[in-house]
């Protein structure tokens, strides 16, 4: 009897086991192929993919290629994609050794590393990224430093940078001029109610709305003084009580008069001309401004603009970094080094449409060949392609200062006023986190305004109908 | 060499028989893990996070900060109006079209009950994005979003409402109703002391299934609304996502639990015997 009982328990066992086995599928079948798993977790659509090619090709799987070649090492790449860089910060909470390398936000790195989440990286000093990278993008990251054990450490310690670029506003330009988009107000005025979008994210919206708060004593500054974008980033990087209240109000209202809030339906939103002016971020500008523009014969082109106010903007970028439980640091760091080769820089770049941190001849001579214009005004992009004890001039000649070159390559003007959004603490956080919850969430009395009249007649009928038959029903009971 | 092989064979798929007998109750042991894995152990977690505090320590902090709350509170009464009036308005359409449906021939009902039932074939969220951009052809989209979350709630779970609706109909036995008309009912009369009370089974399992999920089903509220209404599903995926606080989250989710369980409760009590005679007639 007992024995019967073990041998059913047993065979439970078992059925379990093999009810279980497609879960542990993915990790049977890397082992069986014997080589390491390198899990990469990236944005969605945002590296090269070869549309030429049969089975799609990414530069995944050239860089697996790649590393066989150089190592005789075969590898196992696990590529995910992530939504928010939240979802990747949670996940390396319950498994620090969930990824080998990933791409998250500026905010999210410093966030990472200073919690101790991430591993430091020994990328070579004569290698493909030390070489290639834009001397603007290394000094933002070692600005960006702190205290670690009484030694100072930078962002350069724990990341290698991806893609960066702008926040600013897309606009059509038949129906929005170029001077009312060098202010942020002009999302406030009322000129544009409902037909513009924000983010559905709240630090972007959050940075635009303290445009706005602040704008008299941005305005005050002087763009031409040393420290004018040191002042500038303290202002856009205020979290106290007092800058969130401020903040809420005007948030309140620009969510109101907006037309919606979004992440990533904007970018359609603006080419259908659901919407006149798109807070976008500048690689969504790009790709919704060549949307706008590659229309089937017979139809008329829209042209899209794309501004940064005045007032100032951020400046944000994704980087590579490596998540403390990894075993894998040193194909990560040849990861990040066949990813800084020029030319797949360049891939990266025509394909998904942001802005490398790879700065290089041949990136500039890419960038050359898309924008020069003979008859155009001179850019200096000196400020993101010129190295130490570089003679060359970085130079290309353009017509417009809103069109794609621009979204792509800010001038050195524009950059100086966009500041980079530090990390909040936990205080701040919490302060924003309840910002933001009450800007979604409440206000229902307000932006229900203008339909209640019908919700409420829908409501009175339904309830009058259901009373009227419940009524109905308990008297043909009795 | 083989004939011993055999034998062996033999005596073991005989043995089985009497060795390994299952009775009825061993067949739910794949659900019980199921239920375990899925349904018990995020449970369990869900409550855990609820009572504890960052530094997880026990604590009531987080149902504190919900009822004290303006946001919160606003946003759950106006989840449960969503709810109500998409349940209300999904009855008003879906109780004609049932019985309509159910006093067919069956040739004819056959494809019409399949016209309702085929969108739910299609993929949701796709059948959301169409709507919406019919929703912007009419040019509604983005000035009401209240009654276009509404809209798009009621198009969502219209199915919901009328297959439960008209099984209880189908069912229903035709001679009562004509019993009560030659008692000298008119039509009215009939309708609203035989049909009627007699479809309240259906009614009940119909408002389940719409109500509740209506108040979470954020992706239609994001979609139909521009991302302007935020119903309290949304909020619990924004305190577990960039909200960073799962304690807030999960105070919120064990809330909506509540509200479900009680809910259940409500609609249970007109289910009771008394209103399910003559469905089983």
């Amino acid at each position: 009897m007992v024995k019967s009982k073990i041998k059913k328990i047993m065979v439970c066992i078992f059925a379990t086991m093999i009810a279980l086995v497609p879960f542990s599928a993915c990790k049977n079948e890397t082992g069986a192929a014997g080589g390491k798993t390198f899990r990469v977790a990236n944005w969605e659509d945002y590296i090269y993919i070869d549309e030429e090619s049969a089975d799609q090709r990414s530069m995944i799987d050239d860089f697996k290629d790649y590393y066989e070649t150089k190592t005789g090492e075969t590898i196992n790449i696990e590529y995910t994609t992530f939504g928010t860089p939240e979802d990747l910060y949670n996940n390396l909470k319950i498994d620090a050794n969930a990824y080998d390398v990933m791409s998250p936000s500026d905010y999210m790195i410093e966030k990472m590393a200073r919690e101790g989440m991430l591993k430091k990286i020994q990328l070579p000093d004569n290698g493909e990224y030390r070489t290639n990278v834009s001397p603007y993008i290394e000094s933002i990251f070692n600005g960006i430093k702190w205290d670690e054990n009484g030694v100072s450490v930078s962002l350069s310690d724990y990341a290698a940078g991806y893609m960066w670029g702008t926040l600013g506003l897309v606009y059509n330009s038949e129906k929005v001029s170029d001077e009312e988009m060098i202010s942020w107000d002009a999302l406030w005025s009322g000129k544009f109610d409902k037909k513009f979008s924000i983010k559905d994210s709240v630090r972007d919206t959050y940075f635009m709305t303290l445009a706005k708060v602040y704008k008299e004593e941005l305005k005050a500054l002087d763009p031409a003084s040393d420290d004018y974008n040191a002042k500038l980033s303290e202002i856009f990087n205020r979290t106290d009580a007092e800058t969130v209240e401020k903040v809420r109000k005007e948030m309140t209202d620009l969510k109101n008069k907006s037309y919606g809030m979004e992440v990533d339906s904007g970018k359609n939103d603006i080419v259908t001309g659901k919407i006149d002016v798109y807070f976008a971020w500048s690689g969504d500008a790009v790709y919704a401004m060549d949307a706008a523009e590659d229309v089937e014969d017979g139809e008329t082109p829209v042209y899209l603009n794309y501004s940064v106010p005045e007032e100032g903007s951020n400046v944000w970028f994704d980087g590579w970094c490596v998540p403390k439980g990894s075993e894998n640091a040193d194909i990560a760091v040849e990861f990040i080094e066949y990813l800084s080769k020029p030319e797949n820089a360049i891939k990266n770049m025509d394909y998904i449409g942001y802005v490398s941190c790879i700065a290089g001849d041949d990136v500039f001579d890419r960038a050359v060949e898309i924008y020069d214009e003979e008859d155009g005004d001179p850019v200096d992009l000196s400020y993101f392609f010129k190295r130490a004890g570089d003679e060359k001039e970085y130079i290309i000649r353009s017509s417009s200062t809103v069109r794609q070159f621009a979204a792509q390559y800010p001038s050195e003007e524009v950059i100086k006023r966009c500041a980079v959004m530090s990390y909040f603490d936990d205080e701040a956080n919490e302060r924003i986190n309840t910002l933001w919850m009450d800007i979604k969430g409440g206000g229902c009395g307000s932006a229900i305004n203008g339909d209640s009249g019908i919700l409420i007649l829908l409501l009175a009928l339904g309830v009058c109908v259901s009373v009227k038959s419940v009524i109905k029903i308990k008297k043909s009971e009795n | 060499m083989t004939k011993d092989v055999k034998i062996i064979e033999k005596s073991e798929t005989i043995a089985p028989r009497t060795r390994f007998s299952f009775s009825r109750k061993d067949l739910c042991v794949p659900y019980g893990l199921f239920l375990a894995l899925f349904v018990i152990l995020p449970l369990v977690l869900v409550v855990y996070y609820a009572f504890t505090a960052k530094d997880g320590r026990f604590t009531f902090a987080n149902f504190i900060w919900f009822f004290s709350s303006w946001t919160m509170i606003q946003n759950l009464l106006i989840s449960v109006l969503i709810g109500l009036v998409t349940t209300v308005v999904c009855l008003l359409i879906g109780y004609p079209i049932a019985y309509i449906l159910s006093r067919m021939t069956a040739a004819r009902r056959g494809i019409l009950l399949l016209l309702f039932i085929m969108p739910m074939w299609i993929n949701f969220v796709l059948r959301a994005l169409a709507m919406k951009e019919l929703l912007d052809l009419i040019g509604i989209l983005g000035k009401f979003n209240y009654l276009n979350t509404i809209i798009g709630m009621v198009y969502d779970y219209l199915p919901f409402m009328i297959l439960p609706l008209y099984s209880v109909l189908i069912k229903m036995d035709k001679s009562l109703e004509e019993a009560a008309a030659d008692l000298g009912a008119g039509r009215v009369k009939v309708f609203t002391s035989v049909t009627l009370p007699l479809s309240l089974p259906g009614i009940v399992s119909g408002i389940t299934m719409v109500f509740m999920p209506t108040m979470t089903c954020y992706v239609i509220s994001d979609t139909f609304s521009n991302g302007k209404v935020t119903i309290i599903g949304k909020l619990i995926e924004q305190w577990f996502g960039s909200g960073d606080n799962w304690h807030y989250g999960s105070v919120i989710a064990l809330i909506m639990l509540v509200i479900m369980f009680i809910s259940t409760l409500i609609e249970g009590k007109f289910s009771d015997e008394k209103v399910y005679r003559g469905t089983n007639l």
